[in-house]
């Protein structure tokens, strides 16, 4: 019996759900669909409603309206206990009277398993999250991480048809966060499970799942894979929120093998991206586009453009150009060959600017 | 400055101590002094009047009136005290915000005139005065203090472990008996301590609604009506151990939850 064959991961179907406290929507006729065996996250700044979003589908909250159906089983009016979800909490809510073990069996006791089963699906999922021989320890002698993982195996361990991860990394400090964001990530595709993932960090939902779904103001932005999203945001919000860019007001001029051309702070250059000659658009350009050649070069987009300010961040350094109001913002590996006030041009990376829908 | 600050703490403290601790003493001086008069200097040693005292019959009719009056304060105060604590910190609207607040309306009211209304509405609504009297006006004066117990640690639950609990597959209740309870047992361990202890020490309402037995209080009450005699300095004493054990039960969880709620002050 292994925790493969336990586990099937089952369909998500969101639909329309809408929830409001008292005036404020927080959440507004919000659909999205997993796949079995999918990881999404819910990316979205804090009050855009995921954390709302997330409790439906748990059932700690009530929708106002639409459906919610697991493998095609509608569980709106089911108690959270009834649903087959289970969920990794903020902060964790381990329970501080219980001991590792106990943690885990928990939800197990609460299911009436057998007690030689519960002890050997404990022992499984402490293998599983790498606390085997942590059994007997008390909650407070663990570390964030190993809480985290402590959270993840009790969740885990019921056997949920989907999991559901309330900011699963937020309270951990910055390398364990990278190096969970990792394992559970892995650990969840070993698993085939189903998880729908809620987080503020773009990092985290990049790292961990296969989609994004963009949510602000009780509304789902967009829905694609992280490279996707990173490369052909549909909004401003989007853009800007995963990841730095300059958004540039500029018209398409033409439409050429696939590409348009699109003028904008007197230049024409070449865009990714869909729409009609002679309309007006917004293009991103990413720091990563923007590439700094010498002054005069041939080709480049923008000449005579000043260097204004550098600032290393350690393995890469930002660069912040000027060319009259003009600021655009550029990144190089390392530390950078230019010093302030130096005159460059600026070339842009092929299939990098991307006219907005 | 921090170690004039240091010395004025010192001394407040050897202060109070000092004020609240010298009759406690002296009563123990004198329940050990040969003389029965109460004055310096000290005659001779002798147990004699403890004795007196536990030779004396009425002494253990009454500890087992009291023990028996305290054990059942002690349960019903600690259960309503517990389940009144959830209506305060989770009680929503005006009703439940006022009942509340009334809830707590026996702490502020003199135990003598509590004692003396709990009478004129026994007698009243015609209930004969006994045990049963002066367990429920023990209760009505101990219950507040056991909500105060529990409340403050109830503040600072975490509702998100019943979410938990509940996200985990327990019904409301089994949240109630695996989580919630044994989280907060130790505030409702004190809580049934300290109403054991209120209703054991207390003597206006056992006297006014108690009829046909003498509790402890009741009966030193009467001892002394002619002159205080060394076997009640004895029972001072005695019970002074008795509380004393009682609440050092007590104080670790009193003081943690100090500490505790300081912490959260500073986060």
């Amino acid at each position: 019996m292994t925790a493969e064959e336990n586990m099937p991961g089952a369909t998500l179907e969101i639909a329309e759900l809408t929830r409001h406290f008292g005036s404020v929507v927080a959440v507004d006729k919000v659909s999205l669909a997993l796949a079995a065996g999918e990881i999404v996250a819910i990316l979205g700044p804090s009050g855009s409603g995921k954390s709302t979003l997330l409790g439906m589908v748990g059932g700690q909250l009530r929708p106002n309206s639409g459906d919610i159906r697991i493998s095609g089983e509608a569980i709106v009016e089911l108690p959270p206990n009834k649903r087959p979800t289970a969920t990794v909490f903020q902060d964790y809510a381990l329970f501080p009277h219980l001991n590792v073990a106990e943690n885990i069996a928990f939800g197990l006791r609460m299911h009436r398993w057998a007690k030689p089963d519960i002890e050997r699906q404990v022992a499984h999922m402490l293998e599983l999250v790498g606390l085997s021989g942590y059994e007997r320890r008390a909650i407070s002698q663990l570390s964030g991480g190993q809480r985290q993982r402590v959270a993840t195996a009790r969740a885990l361990a019921v056997q949920p048809r989907v999991l559901l991860l309330d900011e699963p990394l937020g309270a951990l400090d910055r390398q364990i966060r990278l190096r969970l964001q990792k394992e559970l990530g892995e650990l969840l595709r070993r698993l085939r499970m189903t998880a729908l993932l809620v987080t503020h960090d773009q990092q985290e939902a990049f790292a961990m799942s296969d989609r994004v779904a963009v949510m602000r103001n009780g509304k789902l932005l967009q829905v694609a894979t992280p490279g996707e999203l990173y490369r052909s945001p549909h909004d401003a919000f989007t853009a800007t929120f995963l990841g730095k860019g300059r958004l540039l007001s500029g018209t398409i001029v033409k439409q050429e093998a696939g590409m348009l051309v699109v003028a904008a702070e007197g230049a024409t250059f070449t865009c990714r991206g869909e729409g009609q000659s002679g309309s007006a658009v917004e293009v991103l350009i990413r720091p990563e586009h923007v590439l700094i050649v010498p002054n005069g070069s041939s080709g480049a987009t923008w000449q005579d453009v000043t260097v204004q300010d550098i600032t290393p961040a350690g393995e890469t350094s930002d660069i912040v150009l000027a060319r009259g109001d003009f600021r655009i913002e550029s990144v190089v590996l390392g530390l950078p060959v230019h010093k302030p006030g130096d005159k460059v041009a600026i070339g842009l990376a092929p299939s990098g600017p991307f006219v907005m829908p | 400055m921090r170690s004039e600050r240091h010395v004025f703490l010192t001394v407040m403290t050897a202060a109070m101590l000092v004020f609240s601790l010298t009759p406690l003493v002296l009563v123990s001086v004198f329940s050990v002094n040969a003389s029965r008069f109460y004055a310096f200097p000290i005659t001779g040693l002798t147990l004699q009047w403890y004795s007196d005292l536990l030779s004396d019959d009425r002494i253990w009719s009454s500890l087992l009136s009291s023990v028996l009056i305290a054990v059942g304060v002690s349960a019903i105060s600690t259960c309503m005290g517990t389940a009144f604590a959830f209506v305060v910190v989770r009680g929503t609207g005006r009703f439940w915000r006022t009942a509340s607040v009334l809830g707590f309306i026996p702490l502020a009211v003199p135990v003598l005139v509590l004692a003396a209304a709990l009478q004129v509405a026994f007698v009243e609504i015609g209930l004969p005065l006994g045990y049963g009297t002066v367990i429920i006006g023990h209760t009505i004066f101990a219950t507040p203090f056991v909500v105060l117990m529990v409340v403050a640690q109830l503040f600072r639950y975490d509702w998100r472990l019943d979410a938990a609990a509940r996200d985990l597959g327990a019904s409301a209740v089994e949240t109630f008996r695996h989580v919630t309870l044994p989280i907060l047992m130790p505030s409702i361990r004190s809580g049934a301590i300290l109403g054991f202890l209120l209703s054991f020490n207390e003597w206006a309402i056992a006297f006014f609604t108690g009829r046909g037995f003498n509790t402890l209080p009741m009966l030193v009450y009467s001892m002394q009506r002619n002159g205080l005699p060394p076997s009640v300095l004895a029972y001072s004493s005695l019970i002074v151990i008795f509380v004393l054990a009682a609440v050092l039960l007590l104080l670790p969880f009193v003081l943690r939850m100090l500490v505790r709620g300081a912490a959260q002050e500073t986060t």
